[in-house]
């Protein structure tokens, strides 16, 4: 009877962690929860990831030297208030990484008097990683601490930039396939895309990429040298990494996942959590207790 | 009844679940990385197949050395190393044919890369002619002083003919050259591509035109002066009309043989040095030909006849005019998964005839139609479900006509009606139900064993037998109802058999032999209450039904020792195992008002 109990005790435990494993998740792109390909959950779960700064509001900016801050994927437009708060922290001798391919992130570019700007299109190549198209790959164009060593980059569907000094670009066999077909039709251009630009701002420097797709999990593995770029830009050899947290897609979360991480970040949710569990388990084994005697 | 309901039911669950997971055993993939590995605007990589070369790494070097290649033949020629020129032009061709392979396999025929490519490939016509030209003009260059030594008028004429229709068509081969120079160098500068070699051998072209000019201006000089013609008794006259021609028309060529005996003499007529036909004077010494403009270059070309290989005819040119053409292509027209396409060629001198029109089917020429004498081409094809961008194109460098192309059309084939398959059309649903069935009766087969068995089980004497007319009423004990001491449902005292049965089996599984000892008292009280379907009562339910009689207190210790032997899986010891014959005894004897004892 006993050892009944126990097996069927320990099946309940894996369903419920399963369970749980399972509603903790989402399928969010670019999302922080997402542990499927599109999500960064490898990225953020990374020792760099864990030790980074989470910026939930823009302000909390203020006064930090010396650091790398990362805004993948914004969904939402910056307003001018904000852009003028990273444009003081960029001046103040700090790094500003946007990986961006919608669009979103030029409200930002626009706030801080940048000529770099992010044109959201269907990049394809003919130099690529896999049969697909859009796995396009990128070369160090001009030198810089993020580019050296690394020969090539493997994107997924990028956009691509204009202004800038470029750092990383397509080759040549590359176009903007606006009908999706894959193929390169009479009215689309082989061309050199920037996908990666630098421009310096006072002491800091403002990067801009048009693909934040290195960061979701399944591109981590996707080859060529996608790793040692995350890595240099997880600041493992640099100042300190900060996330933002506010705009960027990789904070989407469902309301389930949401209720989880305000309860592990409220110490008063945790102790009215752990009162309540303790309190029904007593109650059980008082129960237990009565109906032995 | 409600319990047999119940087994029906949860059989043919079962049976319904199996059957459910045997359909899929076909097949048994529940989930792939595929089904989920495209979003909006990414794609997981885990699910692309990698590429297998980086052949797209390799076309721009490639494009680099084929448009390096020209210049080395032709340096070459100009130097007169024409099998070094040879060789180039070998390598030059296999180059070109990565390129073509490179551009198919990239799917890359419309971009910038498919111009370089076509006109690397008149690139690679012109050049391989070139070659050609000079190493026959290189020959006539030995021959010409064989003959002038052997003092041969005859010989000598028909080289310097020959060297007057080379030099001609080498230089239309450089007006060609020269023609291709700002588009290819606009193509390869956007593709960063150096283009000063190639915009070198320009000039080097042009050396190689003024060298063989010069050579044939020696040539005629050579014959003129130092030679003395041979005295022969006739002379060959040719004319032309008209003086040019487009493809299919026809130039005249026609002249008369004069001196001697004319009549039936064969003369050769020969057009850029290859003979083109013979014909037969008439007895005027009269000839005639009909020149049709079929599979030749657009341009100048020369044309001479010659009697009896002596006696020539003057040298006489006429152009042959590249036509301009417009293809059409009517809507196609889709009917049972295929294609219908039709369409015409025509040429500003009117339809086109007896050339090939590709149809292309997304970018690849998916078949090709001669035209007929209107022009006129018809197709049917069948490119597959789905969507297509169809047009017809005409390319022929080989005939002096452009080339054109029609409209493009989307096209949508439907994909093939589906016909439902009949069930058992499918092996693997007869299989699928063979099994289920099989499953089924196995399952009923077993369930019946089952409760054969169960039955079996029971000892004779527990077995109350169901009264007639149907199902046990429902009563409820009543502490009022006095006790039954006689009837037909009350059972007889406990003879030994139970005991024994009980003894027995307690030696081999307690568990069993107190299950017989509850049977035994589960039906004295279910008799004793007229309980409904008493063997679906549980321990605890038969305690409840009887909490109310004076056998409570005997019953609650039974089932109490009960559940700890049978699901507690407890060994009682010797007296544990007489307690419960004597608390049997006791709700026994509870039941018969004391005197069960």
């Amino acid at each position: 009877m006993r050892m009944v109990f126990w097996i069927t005790g320990f099946f309940l435990l894996v369903c419920l962690s399963v369970f749980f494993l399972h509603i903790s998740t989402n399928t969010e792109e670019f999302s922080r929860y997402n542990m499927q390909w599109n999500g960064t959950s490898q990225f953020f779960g990374s020792r760099a990831g864990m030790d980074a700064t989470e910026i939930r509001q823009i302000s909390d900016l203020a006064g930090r030297t010396g650091s790398f801050l990362l805004i993948i994927a914004p969904e939402r437009p910056f307003d001018d208030r904000e852009s003028r708060e990273v444009h003081d922290f960029l001046t103040q001798g700090n790094v500003v990484f946007l990986a961006d391919e919608t669009g979103a992130g030029n409200t930002l570019l626009e706030g801080l008097d940048s000529e770099i700007r992010v044109f959201p299109a269907n990049l394809t190549s003919m130099e690529r990683q896999y049969g697909d198209p859009s796995s396009v790959l990128a070369h160090p164009s001009s030198p810089d601490p993020l580019n050296t060593g690394i020969t090539s980059l493997v994107l997924n569907s990028p956009s691509y930039t204009k202004g800038g000094t470029p750092v990383f670009t397509t080759s040549l066999l590359t176009w903007a396939d606006d009908n999706g077909n894959g193929r390169i039709d009479e009215t689309e251009e082989l061309g050199r895309y920037t996908i990666l630009s630098r421009e310096y701002m006072g002491e800091g420097t403002l990067y801009v990429l048009s693909d934040p797709s290195v960061f979701i999990n399944g591109m981590q593995d996707a080859g060529r040298e996608n790793s040692v770029f995350l890595g240099r830009l997880a600041g493992h050899y640099g100042p300190d990494l900060l996330i933002e947290q506010d705009h960027s897609s990789t904070a989407k979360a469902d309301l389930l996942v949401l209720a989880i991480i305000y309860m592990k970040s409220s110490k008063f949710m945790t102790t009215v959590l752990f009162i309540l569990v303790g309190t029904g388990a007593s109650l059980y084994a008082w129960k237990r207790y009565s109906e032995v005697s | 009844m409600r319990r047999y309901i119940l087994w029906t039911l949860a059989l043919a669950l079962s049976a319904g679940i199996i059957f459910l997971v045997l359909l899929q055993s076909a097949s048994p993939l529940l989930y792939s990385a595929e089904y989920d590995a495209f979003t909006k605007r990414h794609a997981d990589p885990a699910v692309l197949k990698p590429m297998g070369k980086d052949s797209a790494e390799r076309l721009l070097p490639l494009m680099s050395d084929l448009l390096d290649t020209p210049g080395t033949v032709i340096i070459n020629l100009e130097y007169g190393d024409v099998d070094i020129a040879r060789q180039d032009l070998e390598e030059f061709r296999q180059l070109s044919q990565s390129l073509d392979s490179l551009v198919i396999n990239l799917d890359m025929s419309e971009s910038e890369v498919g111009d370089f490519r076509r006109m690397n490939q008149k690139n690679l016509l012109i050049l391989s002619e070139l070659v050609e030209s000079t190493a026959r003009l290189e020959e006539l260059n030995t021959l010409e002083i064989r003959f002038r030594d052997a003092r041969d008028p005859a010989s000598l004429t028909s080289i310097t003919y020959e060297g007057e229709s080379l030099r001609n068509q080498v230089s239309q081969l450089y007006t060609e050259y020269r023609s291709q120079e700002e588009p290819l160098v606009s193509v390869s500068e956007k593709l960063e591509i150096d283009t000063t070699g190639y915009e070198e051998s320009q000039n080097h072209f042009e050396q190689i035109v003024e060298k063989i000019g010069d050579e044939q201006e020696r040539r005629v000089f050579t014959l003129q002066t130092q030679v003395q013609p041979e005295i022969s008794p006739f002379e060959l006259t040719m004319s032309l009309a008209p003086e040019q021609g487009a493809f299919h028309e026809t130039i005249q060529m026609r002249g008369n043989l004069i001196g001697g005996e004319v009549a039936d003499r064969e003369i050769e007529i020969l057009v850029d040095t290859r003979k083109a036909a013979s014909v037969f004077t008439d007895e005027n010494g009269h000839w005639e030909y009909l020149f049709l403009v079929d599979a030749i270059d657009p341009g100048s070309h020369t044309s001479f006849a010659v009697f009896s290989g002596s006696t020539f005819s003057d040298i006489v040119s006429f152009d042959v005019i590249l036509a301009e053409t417009s293809l059409t292509l009517d809507e196609p027209r889709v009917y049972e998964g295929a294609l219908s396409c039709s369409g015409g060629l025509f040429s500003d001198r009117g339809p086109v005839d007896g050339v090939r029109v590709d149809l292309m089917v997304d970018g690849r020429r998916s078949t090709s139609q001669l035209t007929d004498e209107q022009g006129a081409f018809k197709v049917n094809i069948r490119p597959g479900p789905g969507e297509h961008k169809v047009w017809a194109l005409f390319s022929n460098p080989d005939v002096p006509l452009s080339e054109s192309q029609s409209r493009v059309y989307s096209v949508t084939i439907p994909p093939p009606r589906l016909q439902e398959p009949g069930f058992f059309d499918s092996w693997e649903n007869v299989l699928a139900l063979v099994l289920g069935a099989l499953v089924l009766a196995g399952t009923i087969i077993g369930a019946y064993a089952y409760l054969r068995r169960s039955r079996s089980h029971v000892p004779a004497f527990l077995r109350r037998p169901r009264p007639a007319g149907g199902d046990f009423p429902v009563i409820v004990a009543d502490p009022g109802m006095p006790i039954q001491e006689r009837g037909p449902d009350v059972p007889e005292p406990p003879g030994d058999d139970v005991f024994i049965a009980y003894s027995k089996a307690a030696d081999s599984n307690i568990r069993e032999a107190v299950h017989i000892l509850f049977s035994y008292v589960r039906a004295e009280i279910a008799g004793k209450l007229s309980l409904k379907n008493p063997r679906s009562c549980t321990p605890r339910e038969i305690c409840r039904k009887s909490s109310n009689l004076p056998l409570f207190t005997d019953l609650s210790a039974f089932v109490r020792q009960y559940e700890s032997v049978r699901y507690g899986v407890k060994i009682p010891d010797e007296k544990e195992r007489q307690s419960f014959i004597d608390l049997a005894r006791a709700i026994h004897g509870s039941l018969l008002g004391g005197r069960g004892e």
